[in-house]
């Protein structure tokens, strides 16, 4: 009896409106998301990019602040980074910082940072430099 | 009539494959435009897969030795080639070459006093530079760089020895 109903409301040939915007919604639904995928994968991708490239800087700077004295360190407070940062070049508004923060007179943190893309990302590193009296040890 | 009922007219066939024409050719651009972003990014470790490995290592060697020989058996220091030598526990001296003449091939030979130990190589790999860097305190340092086919850098590592007793 339903059946009977059913092909007796339904045409016997094409599609109903309904059946159509079931189908474009359908297909619209996964066009969207493979575009929203593709779009985070390239964002995700030019971000390690850039962090690869911040990494070695930061690297190359803590390489260098290994070798200062330990008397000369609170000379760099708020001063540019050491260290050649050719590799930052094409990365917006890049800029380098480092941070003295001395907690006992035999003891200093060194932060050694780098900014990017107005502020919305940063990278740091951190090392502790102690005063042995003597050589650097490295 | 029976027929008509049973399939689909041409028409509909045809409606039926632009739509999924249509489709496809959305994913391809979406590709296209990925394999154009991928190359257009300086470091791709897709296409440099032992890049890291070969970093590693020479940043151990270089940490690890005590000299930097001018030259060593048919090697000398140059742009594309390092030598490095380390002392073993034992008193041996083990020496290190890594020649990056080769495009693409990164070579790194231990040599154990005179004779030729092991020997590792790297395939895939940007074009390398070797050179000093002058540390503060007199140090120097050596500067790993390497320029992808763009001739832009990827790569900017700079390596100073331990000191060592």
């Amino acid at each position: 009896m339903v059946l009977t109903l059913i092909n007796h409301w339904r045409p016997a040939s094409g599609f109903t409106l309904v059946e159509l915007m079931v189908a474009i919604a359908i297909i619209g639904f996964v066009l969207t998301t493979s575009l929203a995928v593709f779009v985070d994968r390239e964002r995700r991708l030019r971000g390690a990019e850039e962090t690869n490239r911040v990494y070695q800087v930061l690297a190359n700077e803590a390489e260098v602040l290994r070798t200062i004295p330990f008397g000369a360190l609170t000379s760099l407070e708020a001063k540019p980074f050491l260290s050649d940062v050719a590799l930052l070049n094409g990365l917006s508004g890049a800029r380098t910082e480092l941070h003295i923060i001395t907690s006992r007179p035999t003891l200093a943190r060194v932060e050694a940072t780098i900014v990017w893309r107005g502020g919305a990302r940063r990278a740091m590193v951190t090392i502790i430099r102690s005063d042995t009296g003597g050589d650097n040890l490295w | 009539m029976k027929r008509a009922q049973q399939g689909m007219t041409l028409i509909e066939a045809s409606i039926g494959l632009a739509i999924f024409g249509t489709f496809v050719l959305i994913l391809v651009s979406l590709q296209s435009e990925m394999v154009r972003f991928e190359r257009s990014v300086r470091l791709n470790t897709h296409d440099h897969p032992d890049l890291q490995s070969l970093i590693a290592r020479v940043r151990r060697d270089v940490y690890d030795c005590v000299s930097y020989p001018l030259t060593f058996d048919t090697f000398s220091q140059s742009p594309v080639t390092l030598i490095v030598s380390h002392v073993q526990p034992d008193g041996t001296i083990e020496t290190i070459v890594y020649d990056f003449s080769n495009p693409r091939t990164v070579a790194r030979r231990l040599f154990r006093g005179p004779d030729l130990a092991a020997t590792w190589k790297a395939e895939g790999m940007p074009d390398f530079r070797v050179a000093s860097y002058d540390m503060p305190e007199g140090m120097v340092a050596v500067r790993l760089t390497a320029r992808n086919e763009k001739g832009e850098t990827i790569v900017d590592r700079v390596f100073q020895p331990r000191v060592h007793p």
